[in-house]
């Protein structure tokens, strides 16, 4: 089994810095600490050469942190990068190849116009389905039509996570927006992909995390805040959108879920804490049904009933989700695993939940192209 | 535009392929994609470069191959749409 040791976050936002300086901001506070025990680093980033004209990141940040023969990889797996790097961290040290294991998470978006982010992002679907234009948000916009006619669930539902993930952010010191907005500002803010508005996507943001990921034989060596994780899972989907069945479910989300719960041996209903991937609010919807929380077509009831908000009976995305705390590309399914972090040892301050002990992450990548679920438990 | 049909078993997909995704044969005919029934439309604003600032995507029903098109005007769901290639990809517009 591995071990979550230490996370370390950056605030995320439009950060002057640039990729390496933020990475080094996040992962500074554990090499103090540990750098001399870390055997290996993993580099979440995906769009280090669209965004930053840099290749190679994972050796010019162990140089920059002078950790210049540690040994590094790059995980790049577009919006799912960071659940995988998690993936691959904890198969280094269960394998034995790796003891201690930096985890860094970080991408670097901001200062490019929209149209020109919109294309880089865009540039992971086929040819011949981008060719149309398509956009990642036009892809939500498609989803959130077919899910609120196949389901009769009304438009409001979905503005309703934003509001709760807003709410979220203002309680995170990492948030790229810490500010809540009112259903009514939601529903008056900017179309940006007919039905959805600019206040139900993810910014486009800048930021870093850090983790130390160890195994259980060495934790004590680490300090005494562990959270362990239990099972992970992971599955693919066609990446060709026309040749999927449904634009209401996600099998890869609801294949690697299945499988994070089997090998943990727990179900959905144990999770205290629950990090989706909402890129748009529709998905944070349509992923709590696949990945087992609610019934499909039911997802939106548990928002109007409040039942995903900190506090009630299933919260989720307690860090403000993508939609609220940003979505630095690479850094995002890392810093999903870093909440449940704090959430579990008890360090999530204004959004702690309380009795947090099992938590549970979903990092998906593409539009839905693959998928990495984690199921996380116990401080000690 | 085409869609690609498996001489083998007939089983048709839009983006291109080394193998059938049924029956693994690797013998494809090019049908040309040249209307479709509308199944939605959505109104984009927030449009990636080099595309215009604003236009319709329409997902298409091309002999039942799902296709994505660009139209200047929203097309109704349930009608038919002509498909035409411009300089950037494929469009539609009312029959």
């Amino acid at each position: 089994m591995s071990v979550i040791s230490d996370v370390s976050f950056t605030r995320f936002g439009k950060r002057p810095e640039g990729l390496l300086d933020l990475a080094a901001e996040s992962a500074l506070p554990i090499v103090r600490k540990y750098g001399r025990d870390i055997d290996f680093i993993v580099f979440s980033n995906s769009y280090s050469g669209e965004f930053n004209d840099v290749s190679g990141v994972n050796n010019l940040i162990s140089t920059r942190l002078s950790m210049d023969d540690v040994p590094s990889m790059r995980v790049d797996n577009t919006s799912g990068s960071g659940g995988s790097a998690v993936m691959v961290a904890d198969s280094l040290i269960r394998s034995g190849n790796a003891s201690n294991v930096l985890v860094i998470g970080a991408e670097k978006m901001t200062g490019y116009p929209t149209k020109k982010s919109t294309r880089i992002i865009a540039s992971l679907l086929h040819p011949e389905e981008r060719s149309a234009g398509i956009s990642l948000p036009s892809l939500a916009a498609f989803m959130t039509r077919s899910y609120l006619k196949e389901f009769d669930a009304p438009r409001e539902s979905v503005a309703r996570v934003a509001v709760k993930n807003h709410h979220n952010g203002s309680l995170n010191p990492y948030a790229h927006f810490q500010s809540e907005v009112t259903l009514e500002e939601v529903m008056a803010s900017r179309v940006i992909a007919d039905p959805l508005r600019i206040f139900e996507f993810c910014p486009v943001s800048d930021g870093a995390v850090s983790m130390l990921m160890t195994s259980d034989e060495n934790r004590d060596s680490f300090g005494n805040d562990h959270v362990e994780i239990l099972g992970v899972g992971y599955s693919s989907g066609t990446s060709s959108l026309s040749y999927r069945d449904s634009l209401t479910t996600i099998g890869s989300v609801r294949r690697s879920s299945e499988m994070a719960f089997r090998r943990s041996k727990l179900t959905p209903n144990y999770m205290d804490v629950v990090e989706l991937h909402d890129m748009a609010a529709v998905l944070e919807i349509i992923e709590s049904e696949d990945a087992g929380f609610f019934k499909k077509g039911h997802g939106w009831e548990a928002v109007m009933n409040g039942e995903t908000e900190i506090g009630g009976p299933r919260p989720i995305n307690t860090s403000g989700g993508l939609n609220s705390k940003g979505h630095p590309i690479g850094a995002s399914g890392v810093a999903q695993a870093g909440e449940i972090y704090l959430q579990i040892t008890g360090k999530a301050e204004k959004r702690q939940i309380k009795d947090a002990h099992l938590g549970f992450s979903l990092s998906m990548a593409g539009f839905g192209n693959n998928a990495t679920a984690i199921v996380y438990g116990g401080a000690s | 535009m085409n869609i690609n049909r498996c001489r083998n078993c007939g089983t048709k997909f839009l983006v291109a392929r080394s193998m059938c995704p049924k029956c693994g044969k690797e013998d494809f005919e090019h049908v040309p994609a040249r209307s479709g029934i509308v199944l939605e439309s959505v109104e984009l604003i927030a449009t990636p470069d080099p595309y215009p600032d604003r236009y319709y995507l329409v997902l298409l029903d091309v002999d039942d191959v799902k296709v994505f098109c660009r139209s200047q005007e929203k097309l109704k769901e349930g009608s038919q749409a002509d498909i035409q290639d411009d300089e950037l990809g494929p469009t539609c517009r009312k029959a």
